[in-house]
């Protein structure tokens, strides 16, 4: 069983089109890492706003493949960044990658 | 993995010249329109020796604000063509100016433009 992504919910938001939630992976996966490169120099120059946004993005990515825990961690990382207080970021951003190896090996199957 | 570790930027010197660019992303981005690609590309090859001038002058006068944004500038350029290696020296930069301390600055930028020459080379190539 895979808890990385529910499948039938994310199919049910593409009205159950495998094909297009499939190019949705694709696309997802291609950029996925120029969302993780901003937020790791977010994180390294201590930018609030560029991690507020680029994990905005990214929650808004795994809401779309009902990915949860990676959409539960960007939305603190989010959270973060608009308080602009990044203490706890990086511990966050570290669980956060190691969510992202999981829907990234989910992903890449589905697509 | 450490935070410190998870904020290194692999740095891709010896990787082959087709790496320079993901062909199949960048096609897919412009839904196969190759007259816009070319337009990004020509965009791209127009500003790019003004952004790498900034860079120089900024390494040059030890202007750390001035080189976090050029460094910045840069890196975003390389997003529009998922080139990796480009971002990921821009970025390396980046974080160097951030820090103001500019100890390894000269070197970091010594990458980014390598890293960009390449890139214009491959963008050369496909235009």
């Amino acid at each position: 069983m895979n808890l990385t992504i529910d499948r039938d919910v994310a199919l049910a938001r593409v009205e159950g089109d495998v094909e297009l939630l499939q190019d949705l992976a694709q696309i997802f996966l291609e950029e996925l890492p120029q969302l993780t490169d901003r937020l790791r120099t977010g994180l390294a120059c201590d930018d609030s706003k560029a991690v507020q946004h680029a994990a905005h993005a990214l929650k808004g990515s795994a809401g779309n493949f009902a990915a949860t825990a990676v959409f539960e961690l960007a939305k603190q990382l989010e959270a973060m960044g608009r308080d602009s207080n990044l203490s706890q970021a990086p511990a966050t951003y570290e669980a956060l990658e190691a969510e992202l190896d999981r829907l990234k090996n989910a992903l890449t199957d589905l697509a | 993995m450490t935070s410190n570790a998870a904020l290194t930027f692999p740095v891709a010197l010896d990787a082959p010249a087709d790496d320079v660019i993901a062909h199949d992303e960048l096609l897919n981005q412009v839904d196969g329109d190759v007259a816009l690609l070319r337009e990004l590309i020509a965009l791209f090859l127009t500003t790019y020796p003004d952004r790498l001038a900034r860079l120089k002058a900024a390494i040059a006068d030890r202007d750390a604000p001035a080189l976090e944004l050029a460094a910045h500038s840069l890196r975003g350029s390389a997003y529009n063509f998922f080139a990796a290696a480009a971002a990921a020296a821009a970025a390396r930069l980046e974080i160097i100016a951030c820090s103001r301390n500019l100890a390894r600055a000269d070197e970091a930028t010594a990458v980014v433009k390598y890293e960009y020459d390449r890139l214009a080379d491959a963008l050369r190539a496909l235009a």
